[in-house]
């Protein structure tokens, strides 16, 4: 019999005191490296940060494998590209289910960069790729810290990416439990989800405070079990590019140009823009274009690939005069402004809770209306017939009338555009996000972006 | 073969008596009584120095024996194991007929070993029941190195032995020691003499031989013996044979014979058997073996086998236990199998069993994590399968006020043992909890593994765990802590566990018998078998809330609190049980025995039942060996005591019943 003690107890220093505030800004991915809102967003926070004054911003970003170039030999935490302040976190051994990395030397490290940086806060932007569990280490290091943790879509309550889409058919979901996880995933019992349940709630309970984008996702969160008063809206701010001017005079001309701008998977509702493109051309509605930008066709269902594959190709097999659908392809933060202008209407088709819809943002810094689907973050940020048209979710009939009317109804769009507001600033989050840090209720302030608007 | 004969043939619960001093390495193989009679054998490692007596400690009574009750034998087993050199006489047998007292029947006993230099080692047992000339038999058979049986053939008359009270007398009887038998030969399934070859041949076929070099051996095939009825089986390989009268044959149901031969009506074809003796045996695989099939008329049929299969003994025991569970029967399953598991099999896979686990206990590899020493409540949790349960646990409990309590993993998994003590490093980062990892070589099963983790507790309360349990509220330590002081109950007791929908999954457990038939001919017997059944399972949880705390029949090793040196007084979880199931109930009947009915405490946990381990196919077939055994062992004295039915009539479970009405 061999026995052998072992302890790993790490413990931070009492903080010194410092007058700036140190805030730690953990993320999943750099957005350098790998693109999406949830990055996107939590570097933009970093921006924000460090160009405050009496603000120390430390950014820790994870990797993954798709850049093993960046793994070096034997670490665990590394810089990024000489930039100051920047880190990346190297992320080992993940696991995709219980959401922590099994990777013992990571988490070490991961507690020696806590005692060695000794932040006042943390801010965690996702867990995904980092671990669930580093929020318990964190409280662990730090007992004195403020841990804050921002949701960026339902991962915590839907093992189904996050969407509450179920997956047999569908439809989208209002309620986890173990009963109705399991119907989604046979493979798990529903002790399982009773299990997953419990250990990512263990966790969260090291944290002070939670932010989500937009206000509808607290009810799904304090349902879940979040305590109510733990939960803030912060809305997502960004740096947006400057428009193009425009070449037609704003007043005159037509408007019959959409634009879809997003990934072409299953729940961005792409699918729900051909069916209202066939039924338009059977109801003899056919001067209309719609353009189609983005990719990642990759990662949609096979049966989603197929339906859309199959319709771009019956699509370019017309006469050009007979087209109505373009695919344009991906495209980069920078080519935003002249794909922009290539519309006059942003259509946001998707069919599930859309969480935020940074293209929103987007659409609006541009001038463009919006036509959504009447669910989650698209339904809280658009209004009706005041900024932009909403249509019910998933339905193509309804789009169909909705694309009709935004051709046809004289000064439509020129009323809509006139009540679009400026979408809020990476200034406006940052702002907003220290007075969570420093413990005011950042509702009155975060929630509420500009209220200028853009002119018709 | 005589009663006498068959008596001995059934390897009764053999205690494996573990030494709780590491320093003196020793095992107490067998304590065997009758009355004033006491024979115990067993092996240490004394090379540095000498046995100096032996010391048999019961209930109020203690017995010395000296060196004229000791004989020492050569045990080549040992001898490998502790790499002492061959011959180094390691083994001993004590005996002697004039015990001070009567030792009580299945009593509970520690054997003390005194050496010349002055240190001692211990270890308990419990005490296999017999006739005075079983127990001679036995002290015979340790210094001859053979079977019971061989003893006996070797003695000759048994009134003779029966009359020898001690040592001088047994030798004088034998006259000068004859030669250890080779292994294996005549180990006494039974005598059958060799006739002539068969003019026709009786369809049969052998389908495998399997054998453990550990020593044992497992036969299976099929015989149309309609005509002339088989009366035993001998399998001659150059360097062993052993029989099988058919008595010792399982014979099963073969649709696939039927079928062949045109059978229409269900017939027992098949036939397998099992023999172990934990000798080792010389195995040349290649060189296969000759199986002779002995018939009633006299006639002998051959058949050779050209390949054995060698395994592993572990590995033997799962496909005897895949067999046992895959067998199809003409009646009842369980009381089929319980029937051909009396033929001895049972017994066989039990002692199969105890080799295995004596294998996998030995030498664990044992690591702690955590500084602190001193502690409240140790709760040993066994691993099987699935590591993840220790970080989920790690979490769950560390969420609630659990200081003071430290957490004793064992695995019977020896291939999670790096993940584990990944595991563990984590979750010492991520909470202050004190975690001791003991990890065995093999699957010991849920009983004997528990045993190991309770010697590396480092606190006067145990509190046996399933992996899937987690707490349902914050102060569930502070409340066991305090359910173990109480005088009530507080020895032994377990808690009331709910599925993860709050509805009830245990509240506290009673036993129940089953009948079943079996067919043997034309003859339909009945068999009574008992079973565990869960109170109030699946209870609503507004009604689940609201369970008394009482004395129930058993309770679940899901969860159970014992204070410690009552656990030690019971000897831990019996090691007869293979993998698990039934080993909670034994434990909880012989507390109950012992005059400390169990007791439910209404402290509530969750228990995802059935998701902490993973279950395989063997595993059911260890569930009917269990069945069986706890049968056997209890059926009589449950009718006798009361302990039967939902409302048990026994006196101390009158809140139960009341419950149950």
């Amino acid at each position: 019999m061999k026995t052998v003690d072992m302890d790993s107890t790490i413990h931070g220093e009492p903080a010194s005191v410092d007058p700036r505030l140190k805030v730690l800004v953990v993320s999943l991915y750099h957005p350098e490296l790998i693109r999406g809102g949830a990055q996107q967003v939590a570097y933009e926070l970093y921006q924000g940060l460090a160009a405050t004054e009496g603000i120390d911003a430390t950014l820790l970003a994870s990797a993954d494998q798709r850049w093993p170039s960046l793994f070096k030999s034997g670490a665990r935490i590394t810089g990024f590209d000489q930039r100051p302040g920047e880190y990346l976190f190297l992320s080992r051994e993940y696991d995709h289910w219980w959401h922590r990395s099994g990777n013992v030397e990571l988490v070490e490290r991961f507690c020696q960069f806590l005692a060695e940086t000794r932040p006042d806060v943390v801010h965690f932007h996702h867990f995904l790729t980092l671990g669930i569990d580093l929020l318990s280490a964190t409280r662990r290091v730090l007992p004195d810290a403020k841990i804050v943790f921002t949701f960026h879509e339902f991962l915590s309550i839907c093992n189904a990416n996050g969407q509450m889409v179920r997956t047999f058919d569908r439809s989208l979901c209002t309620t986890a439990s173990a009963v109705r996880c399991h119907q989604c995933f046979p493979n798990h019992s529903p002790e399982t989800f009773f299990m997953r349940e419990n250990w990512l709630k263990v966790h969260f309970g090291a944290v002070d405070r939670f932010t989500v984008p937009s206000a509808f996702m607290i009810d799904f969160y304090a349902r879940w079990g979040i305590p109510r008063e733990k939960l803030e809206h912060v809305t997502n701010g960004q740096r947006l590019p400057t428009p193009e001017p425009e070449t037609e005079p704003v007043a005159t001309a037509p408007r019959k140009r959409f634009g879809f701008f997003g990934q072409l998977v299953d729940n961005k509702g792409v699918q729900v823009i051909f069916e209202a493109v066939t039924r338009l051309r059977m109801a003899g509605f056919t001067d209309f274009v719609v353009e189609i930008n983005g990719d990642n066709l990759v990662y949609a269902t096979p049966e989603f690939r197929k339906r859309f594959e199959d319709f771009m190709a019956e699509e370019e097999a017309r006469p050009m005069e007979e087209r109505n659908v373009f695919l344009n392809g991906p495209y980069s933060h920078d080519e935003l402004p002249r794909r922009m202008k290539r519309v006059d209407w942003c259509i946001v088709p998707s069919v599930w809770w859309e969480i935020f819809g940074l293209v929103i943002s987007e659409a609006w810094a541009f001038g463009k209306p919006v036509i959504a689907s009447d669910v989650g973050g698209m339904a809280e940020r658009i209004g009706h017939d005041r900024d932009g048209l909403l249509f019910a979710v998933g339905d193509g009939r309804a789009l169909t009338e909705t694309m009709q009317r935004a051709v046809t109804e004289e000064g439509l769009w020129s009323k809509l555009r006139a009540g679009i507001r400026a979408p809020a600033t990476r200034e406006d989050m940052t702002a907003a996000m220290l007075r969570v840090y420093r413990g005011v209720g950042a509702a009155e302030s975060a929630a509420q972006h500009s209220t200028a608007t853009l002119g018709g | 073969m005589s009663a006498d004969d068959e008596a001995l043939l059934v390897l009764e619960e053999v205690a494996q008596a573990r030494s709780r001093d590491q320093r003196l390495r020793m095992s107490i193989d067998l304590v065997c009584a009758a009355g004033r009679n006491l024979a115990i054998s067993g092996w240490i490692d004394d090379r540095d120095s000498t046995v100096a007596g032996v010391t048999v400690e019961a209930r109020g009574a203690m017995a010395a024996l000296g060196e004229a009750d000791l004989r020492r034998t050569a045990r080549a087993d040992v001898d490998a194991d502790v790499n002492a050199a061959p011959g180094s006489r390691l083994g001993f047998i004590a005996f002697t007929g004039n015990l001070a007292f009567a030792m009580p029947p299945n009593e509970v006993v520690r054997v003390v070993i005194a050496l010349g230099d002055g240190r001692s080692a211990s270890a308990v047992a419990r005490v296999r029941s017999a006739s005075p000339a079983e127990v001679r038999l036995e002290a015979l058979a340790g210094l001859f190195g053979c079977s019971p049986t061989e003893a006996r053939r070797r003695v000759g008359s048994i009134d003779a032995v029966a009359a020898a009270r001690d040592f001088d007398a047994l030798e004088t009887l034998t006259g000068p020691q004859a030669p250890a038998s080779p292994d294996f030969a005549d180990d006494g399934l039974v005598v059958m003499d060799w006739q002539a070859p068969r003019a026709t041949a009786v369809p049969l076929n052998v389908d495998a031989v399997v054998v453990s070099p550990e020593g044992g051996i497992f036969v299976v095939g099929w015989i149309d013996d309609r005509e002339t009825k088989l009366v035993g089986i001998r399998l001659v390989a150059p360097a062993w044979q052993v029989s099988f009268g058919a008595p010792r044959l399982a014979r099963v149901r073969r649709r696939d014979v039927e079928q062949a031969l045109g059978i229409a009506t269900a017939s027992r074809f098949g036939f397998w058997g099992l023999h172990f003796n934990s000798k080792h045996l010389a195995v040349s695989a290649q060189a296969g073996c000759t199986i002779e099939f002995v018939f009633a008329d006299g006639s002998l049929q051959s058949l050779k086998l050209p390949h054995l299969r060698q395994v592993e003994q572990s590995e033997l025991r799962n496909i005897v236990l895949g067999q046992l569970v895959g067998d199809e029967h003409v009646g009842s399953v369980q009381v089929e199998a319980s029937n051909l598991l009396d033929s001895g099999i049972g017994d066989g896979i039990v002692a199969l069993n105890h080799a295995v686990v004596k294998r996998a206990i030995s030498g664990p590899h044992v690591i702690r994590f955590g500084k602190r020493t001193d502690f409240r409540m140790s709760v040993v949790v066994c691993l099987y399968g699935r590591a993840e349960f220790l970080m989920l646990q790690a979490a769950a409990y560390s969420a609630t006020d659990s200081a003071g309590i430290e957490f004793v993993y064992v695995s019977n998994s020896p291939e999670l043992a790096e993940t584990l003590i990944k595991e563990a490093r984590i979750a010492t980062l991520l909470y202050d909890v004190s975690i001791t990892l003991v990890i065995l070589s093999g699957n010991a099963g849920f009983g004997a593994a528990n045993n190991v983790a309770v010697d590396y507790c480092r606190s006067r309360v145990v509190c046996i765990m399933n992996p899937d349990v987690f707490p349902r509220s914050g102060d569930w330590a502070a409340r066991l802590i305090e359910g173990a002081a109480s005088a009530t109950g507080g020895a032994f007791f377990g808690t009331p566990l709910h599925y993860d929908d709050g509805s009830l999954m245990h509240g506290g457990m009673y036993l129940e018998s089953d009948t079943g038939i079996s067919f043997s001919g034309d003859v339909i017997s009945e068999r009574r078998l008992l079973r565990v059944e869960h109170y109030d399972k699946g209870t609503p949880p507004e009604a689940a809330s609201r369970i008394v705390s009482k004395s129930v029949p058993a309770v679940t090793g899901a969860l159970m609190v014992l204070r410690r040196p009552w656990y030690e007084r019971l000897a831990g979880f019996s090691p007869d049980f293979v993998f698990g199931h039934y080993e909670d109930a034994d434990l909880c009947l012989r507390s109950f025995a012992e005059g400390e009915p169990v007791f439910l405490r209404n402290i509530a946990f969750w228990h995802l039942e059935g998701r902490g381990s993973t279950r395989l196919p063997v595993h059911e077939g260890g569930s009917l060996v269990n069945r069986w055994l706890f049968t056997r062992k209890w059926l009589e004295y449950v009718d006798e005591h009361g302990l039967l039915g939902l409302a048990p009539p026994n006196p101390a479970f009158m809140a139960a019943r009341a419950a149950a009405a």
